[in-house]
């Protein structure tokens, strides 16, 4: 077997095992995936009036609920993999085993957002069906680009941050920390202009409100190609962070084992 | 009352405030869980202004009493759950109080987390959508919003009492706060949602904010007010309920976490 056919092998391994782990702690997943976008987007599609609810109005929605279920299950489920095996007392073994750290995590992150955005999808879906609200995106294979730049970025996040939340005893409180500023940052399902104009220019740097502008465009007008540029480009960005972070982390483990390393 | 109940209720007390802040240190509640209220809170402002809700001030009114179902929901079963973890759950069930009042008791840190991130929501969302005037006639309302933290509560520890012995007490502390969200008109007006208005009926919160927005708006308040009460005390009584179940199951069987 040759290396990359060994890699991949090893991360379709994590990712079937990290899924298999999520099948066990299914509760999370019941909450960010089916409950957690189930209501949002209930609540989204009945504030306005019947005849208000455009099918362009729908698939905003559709949009804005998919990506804050994708950043929750970023934060409650991808950051916390690391603080598990730690918690597990496995996090040695995964750091001294004979393949990369960041391969078997890639994996995992791989297992667990795939799992994440299959339930989230079919959730959306679900409700848009039973309301009986139809959506519409005019460029689908762009729509699918976005979708799978989403994915990745996703993986990277991940990366990022399983590697801080590791350090950290309080995991819950930085994820439910985490969570509105980049709802109301991104804009996933509020107007930035409603924003004070002061912290505004924050949002330049969050890629998910790229990525929302990018999938938005699909819906109608042409692709928003600037805005899938900021999403590789920001992306890129949070690469180097998370490679450093996950530097920062195994030196701190394997130098000082100043975190529970047994 | 007798000197020697009330010490055991002050120790309670106390024991439920250590937890509460070895897991949750001031440092930590102020950088990471008050801002998320805060921002949790100008969230939902902003959602229901931006997509057509009813108005400013309903938005306010309504994601400002949210923010009591995070801790008194979804956080609130931390006090059963941290005696399932270190397996002391057996000395409750041998002591002289009641599992439920200790439970009730250790649980008031909660109650005192939720007002402070309820004061701090409605100032700080206030200010950011120059409503000050509507923040500081609810910041009045604090008794009416401390009963519905009350009520609440009530209901979070009656779910606990279910959940934590199957290891579903995030599962369904979220889904009662979830529930609240859909269910209680705290976002959506009540009526939209016809099918969803008959379950809010027996959640809490519904009626203190009803109760909230009646006062605000100079009309009857009393009934509402009432009703609120009733729904926490129906809570009250299956928490009480739930918790004598479980230790009584755990005595006769010692099959699940509260043996």
């Amino acid at each position: 077997m040759n290396r990359w056919s060994s890699s991949v092998s090893v991360l379709l391994a994590c990712a079937r095992h990290q899924i298999l782990v999520s099948v066990r702690s299914w509760h999370f997943y019941a909450i960010l995936a089916i409950v957690q976008p189930g209501v949002l987007l209930l609540v989204t599609l009945s504030l306005p009036r019947r005849s208000q609810v455009t099918t362009y109005y729908v698939s905003q929605a559709a949009l804005g609920v998919l990506l804050i279920s994708f950043w929750s299950c970023i934060l409650w489920t991808s950051a916390n993999i690391l603080r598990r095996e730690r918690m597990e007392g496995t996090l040695a073994s995964c750091l001294t085993g004979v393949r990369d750290l960041r391969l078997v995590l890639v994996g995992k992150l791989l297992g667990t957002n795939a799992i994440s955005a299959l339930i989230t999808m079919l959730t959306v879906m679900t409700v848009l069906a039973a309301l009986r609200h139809p959506v519409r995106f005019d460029h689908v294979g762009w729509l699918v680009v976005g979708l799978l730049a989403l994915f990745l970025s996703g993986l990277i996040l991940g990366v990022g941050m399983a590697s801080l939340f590791v350090l950290s005893r309080f995991g819950p409180q930085l994820s439910g920390a985490l969570m509105y500023p980049v709802f109301l940052l991104a804009g996933l399902l509020t107007p930035l202009s409603a924003l004070p104009s002061g912290i505004r220019w924050l949002s330049w740097g969050i890629s998910l409100r790229w990525t929302k502008t990018f999938l938005a465009s699909t819906i109608q007008s042409s692709p928003d190609l600037p805005a899938l540029g900021m999403v590789v480009i920001l992306s890129a960005g949070y690469a180097i962070v998370a490679a450093v972070a996950f530097r920062r982390f195994t030196m701190i483990a394997l130098r000082e084992g100043t975190i529970d390393f047994v | 009352m007798s000197s020697e109940r009330l010490w055991r209720w002050a120790q309670a007390v106390r024991i439920g405030y250590l937890d509460y802040k070895a897991s949750n240190p001031w440092r930590v509640s102020a950088t990471t869980t008050w801002p998320r209220a805060i921002l949790q809170c100008l969230f939902f402002v902003i959602l229901d202004t931006a997509a057509g809700g009813p108005g400013r001030a309903f938005a306010f009114e309504g994601a400002a009493a949210l923010i009591l179902t995070v801790p008194t929901s979804v956080q609130i079963a931390s006090v059963p759950s941290t005696d399932k973890w270190m397996g002391t759950f057996y000395r409750l069930r041998l002591g002289r109080m009641p599992a439920a009042g200790v439970m009730a008791l250790r649980a008031i840190p909660w109650l005192l987390e939720a007002m402070i991130m309820l004061v701090l929501s409605i100032l700080a969302v206030g200010a950011l959508t120059n409503q000050l005037p509507l923040a500081f006639r609810l910041l009045a309302l604090a008794p009416v919003f401390l009963l519905m933290a009350v009520t609440n509560a009530a209901a979070g520890l009656a779910v606990a009492s279910f959940a934590v012995g199957r290891n579903a007490d995030v599962l369904l502390g979220n889904a009662l706060m979830y529930l609240i969200i859909a269910a209680d008109g705290v976002v959506v007006p009540v009526g939209r949602l016809p099918w969803l208005d008959d379950v809010g009926r027996f959640l809490p919160l519904r009626n203190g904010l009803l109760a909230v927005r009646a006062i605000i708006a100079g009309r009857p308040w009393g009934t509402h007010l009432l009703l609120e009460l009733a729904v926490g005390a129906v809570w009250a009584a299956l928490a009480v309920a739930g918790f004598s179940f479980q230790v009584s199951q755990a005595r006769r069987k010692g099959a699940d976490a509260y043996a």
